[in-house]
């Protein structure tokens, strides 16, 4: 294998890549990135055999070939070489990394021993990639990362010919997030896991990609993501989601309306009193103001009023996780929220005002005074 | 040709016996990643072939043995199955195997310590949100996890937080208890939204003999719709308690499934909406609401009787329902059979269900349910004065009438409850509820000799058979009552008798009104035959 590319387009490239390179796997070949070399373009791919990434750059090939070299090692000396042209060489033992100013040798593996992707073909579901942005800007952080839970990992991606829903919990709060933008004529519903796409997020701003491509393979179980030279092959999870349908509250009692930048700043506020007693905050809703308040048993108490608009004058009071509330005000984008309650022990609804089509549900505290 | 299919304990031994075969060949690592997670899941013995599939946990691994590794197991399976093998690769969960693993190595925890290096062991408690109890001891239950970021697991694989007993929790989102209240939460919002009165239920549902065959067709339908008794017909006169029947089975559909799609209409909104569906051209729209409903309830049905177009769109409708099994619930004032101008069809598919008739409330049924209206108004009504109006006041729904009227008198005029406020009350109530028939006195005459068999003639004449005399008793009560005739002239319509006779007829009748049901009946079954022809 013989070719020369620029270090820069090389090591932006790796970049993406290298997130799909895992620390200490068992399989010792999983540490390492396959470079391929065919007629005009460099493949580089790289696995930890649940997610894989694979990208192609356009290049001079003087020799096509393949080959496996130690993927952090690769990566980081092709971060600190000089911007400028560089040639990678490969003989069977070891790989050659020439510049103007040196050359790097690192010891190759046949690129046999390498794991094969799968060919995963379908029909393909295609989004804007700001939409898929969206969905995960909303939804993400609500799922768990409790991988005892395999299936709260996971988003819920729901495709109908009445849109696309897209659902992450964790058993305590619940995102959803829907759009009749993106349809299909057949309903399909998939189990993502939600860390894999975060990635392909991260690389689909990396690579200012406008559109990403959705390939299912139910046989197979895998989900090819294709963004511009990127593609990321994620594994569809197994399982039964939970009802989440059933737990959205709909007979509202109490439902107010608050400036969400106001209501962020209240919560850090009381969120240093709330540290020591598992981040409850209080709530106190009467028809003019919200009370936030928080206790510490050491450091103080805190109390703070937040004016709100409370169309049916009704009162409340409920007591949340601050953190689950601040996931949510912060992710949401809009200026208002409203917020809706049925009894303090009931799951409560968040919307925001200028985006109805999203849904936040959260388990409040039992406080046992 | 048979297929011979190996059973677990046989799959079981030949693959421990190809993985140590195999551990030799492989290194450890190859070994782990490419054997041990890739289990043989089914063994098939086709004649001179066989067939082996493996399970493997994603495509790539799929993938990759099927390219590396398919010479080796196929030798090692041609060995010990004695046939040339076949092999198959599925990417999937293997069915959990017994603990009787043929190698020292965990295969999962090789596997996802791969690709999650925080993952903790497997055997990790997995505290799931379905056989969480409810919250009412501490360390059964989730606590808040300060950080979803930060797990909050230790190295050994308890849970920290366990040991903050006692500290307030946040309950799982997806626990029984949160799933049930939402629920219940959520039937509640539905039944309102469908339109059924939330007041009516079974718990608030009197029974007695006279409706107790109703009530257990409908609590039957509303446990089990669709396959109890389809379609299920009540009919019987006013204020029996039809439609609250009816409310009932749909609240309590809605409260097993609060997702059940119900639809609540009376026959007259039935035949509305389908008019306007036709004008605004969205009759597809309609005809798609009505017939993918699981559950139909149609209230006074005799009203589409006559009107073509309705009777037709009902049909189909009546007929796709049924056919996937929707529940299809009916109540009329009369039985198909009675309803004029119904379309055979209509009323041969009626007649199919279940069809049960409500009866006049008895006096002691009336007594019981004005006690448990009164009751639900936290009004205290005292025995004698609730026998005093259920022996005044012939159906239900006037009952309601009197206690709101009661009601009214204690809480706004600050009465006490005693039989000549109710008697106040009960004169004017009869007064303003019955608005006088349009009807001539033949046609009285004519209603009366129709309900009981008897000859028109033989009425106004002067025979004095029992049957006859309260035929006519019946008669002269409701011209008096009724039509408000003079004494006089009623005494002349029955052969010039004299007004005292007429007199004696109308006395009679009012006090066996007091106590005897068939007669209530028949009287309120005459009324309501009038009311059809009066003017």
């Amino acid at each position: 294998m013989q070719l020369t590319l620029s270090q820069t387009t090389l090591s932006q490239t790796l970049t993406v890549l290298q997130r799909a390179i895992p620390n200490k796997p068992t399989l010792p070949i999983l540490s390492s990135v396959l470079l391929t070399a065919e007629t005009d373009q460099l493949i580089i791919s790289a696995t930890d055999l649940y997610v894989g990434i694979k990208t192609t750059i356009p290049c001079q090939v003087t020799e096509p070939g393949s080959c496996a070299v130690p993927g952090r090692v690769f990566v980081e000396t092709v971060g600190q070489l000089d911007s400028g042209e560089l040639s990678l060489l490969s003989t069977p033992q070891e790989l050659q990394i020439q510049t103007k100013s040196g050359t790097t040798k690192l010891p190759s593996q046949p690129a046999e021993d390498f794991p094969a992707f799968p060919q995963v073909e379908g029909q393909p579901l295609e989004l804007p990639t700001t939409l898929f942005e969206e969905v995960l800007s909303q939804v993400a952080f609500a799922a768990s990362s409790d991988i005892t839970r395999p299936v709260l990992t996971s988003l819920l991606w729901q495709f109908s010919s009445e849109g696309l829903k897209v659902v992450g919990t964790d058993g305590f709060r619940l995102s959803v997030w829907e759009s009749p933008s993106v349809t299909t004529s057949a309903p399909v519903s998939l189990l993502l896991p939600a860390k894999a796409l975060q990635e392909v997020g991260k690389i689909a701003s990396l690579q200012k990609a406008e559109r990403l491509t959705l390939v299912v393979s139910t046989e197979l179980k895998q989900v090819m993501c294709q963004v511009g030279d990127t593609s990321v092959l994620i594994r569809l999870l197994d399982g039964e989601y939970p009802p989440y349908q059933k737990i959205i509250p709909n007979n509202i009692t109490t439902q107010i309306e608050f400036d969400t930048a106001e209501m962020i700043a209240h919560l850090k506020r009381a969120m240093i009193f709330a540290r020591e007693s598992s981040n409850i905050v209080q709530w106190h809703i009467t028809p003019e103001f919200c009370t936030i308040s928080a206790t510490s048993a050491t450091s103080g108490t805190h109390e703070g009023r937040l004016p709100i608009t409370n169309q049916e004058q009704a009162s409340g009071e409920i007591a949340f996780n601050v953190r689950y509330v601040l996931d949510f005000l912060q992710a949401c984008g809009s200026e208002r929220v409203w917020f809706g309650m049925v009894e303090s022990l009931k799951p409560a609804i968040f919307k925001p005002i200028d985006k109805p089509a999203s849904q936040y549900v959260v388990m409040p505290f039992r406080v046992q005074n | 040709m048979s297929t011979y299919t190996f059973s677990p304990p046989e799959l079981e031994s030949i693959w421990s016996q190809a993985c140590s075969e195999l551990q030799q060949q492989l290194s450890p690592a190859v070994f782990n990643t490419w054997v041990i997670s890739n289990p043989l899941t089914g063994l098939f013995i086709d004649g001179e072939t066989a067939r082996a599939v493996f399970t493997c946990p994603t495509a790539f691994h799929a993938t990759t043995i099927r390219k590396n590794l398919s010479t080796q197991l196929k030798t090692v399976l041609d060995a010990l199955v004695g046939k040339a093998v076949q092999l198959e690769f599925e990417v999937g969960t293997p069915t959990p195997k017994p603990p009787v693993s043929p190698t020292p190595n965990q295969p999962t925890s090789a596997n996802q310590s791969a690709a999650f290096p925080s993952a903790p062991a497997p055997s990790q408690p997995t505290p799931t949100a379905t056989s969480a109890p409810p919250a009412s001891t501490g360390a059964s239950s989730h606590a808040p996890t300060p950080s979803p970021a930060a797990p909050t697991f230790n190295s050994i694989g308890s849970l920290i937080h366990q040991t903050k007993s006692g500290s307030p929790r946040v309950e799982d989102l997806f626990s029984p208890s949160t799933l049930q209240s939402v629920a219940l939460d959520r039937a509640v919002v539905a039944a309102r939204q469908i339109g059924l009165r939330a007041d009516f239920t079974f718990e608030t549902f009197a029974v007695s003999t006279t409706n107790e065959m109703a009530h257990a067709a409908a609590t039957a339908v509303s446990n089990r719709p669709g396959t109890a008794y389809n379609p299920l017909f009540l009919y019987g006169g006013v204020g029996v308690g039809k439609t609250h029947l009816m409310h009932a089975i749909g609240n309590n559909i809605l409260k097993n499934n609060p997702e059940t799609r119900v639809i609540y209409c009376t026959g007259e909104e039935f035949t509305n909406e389908i008019v306007n569906a036709i004008q605004m051209k969205r009759a597809i729209k309609f005809k798609e609401r009505f017939r993918t409903a699981q559950v139909l309830l149609i209230d006074d049905v005799q009203f589409i009787a006559g009107k073509n177009a309705v009777q037709e769109e009902f049909f189909h409708t009546f007929n796709s329902l049924i056919k996937q099994a929707s529940q299809v619930v009916m109540t009329s004032d009369r039985p198909p059979h009675e309803i004029n101008l119904l379309e055979d069809r209509l009323r041969s598919r009626f007649e199919a269900g279940l069809m049960i008739d409500i009866q006049q409330p008895s006096f002691e049924l009336r007594t019981a349910i004005l006690l448990i209206k009164a009751s639900a108004v936290n009004l205290s009504i005292p025995m004698e004065i609730a026998q005093l109006i259920a022996s005044q006041v012939d159906s239900a729904r006037k009952i309601e009438g009197m206690i709101t009227s009661i009601r009214s008198a204690v809480e706004l005029q600050k009465k006490p409850i005693t039989s000549d406020l109710v008697n106040t009350i009960l004169n004017t109530e009869i007064d303003k509820q019955r608005p006088s028939l349009k009807v001539t006195p033949n046609d009285v005459l004519r209603a009366v000799a129709n309900h009981y068999r008897v000859k028109q003639i033989a009425i106004r004449g002067q025979q004095r058979v029992a049957e006859l005399v309260k035929a006519r008793h019946v008669a002269m009560f409701l011209l008096k009552e009724d039509l408000q005739l003079p004494l006089a002239e009623i005494g002349r319509w029955f052969s010039g008798r004299d007004h005292t006779s007429a007199l004696h007829a109308v006395r009679k009748v009012q006090k066996q009104l007091m106590t005897d049901d068939v007669l209530q009946r028949d009287i309120s079954a005459l009324r309501m035959s009038l009311t059809a022809v009066s003017k």
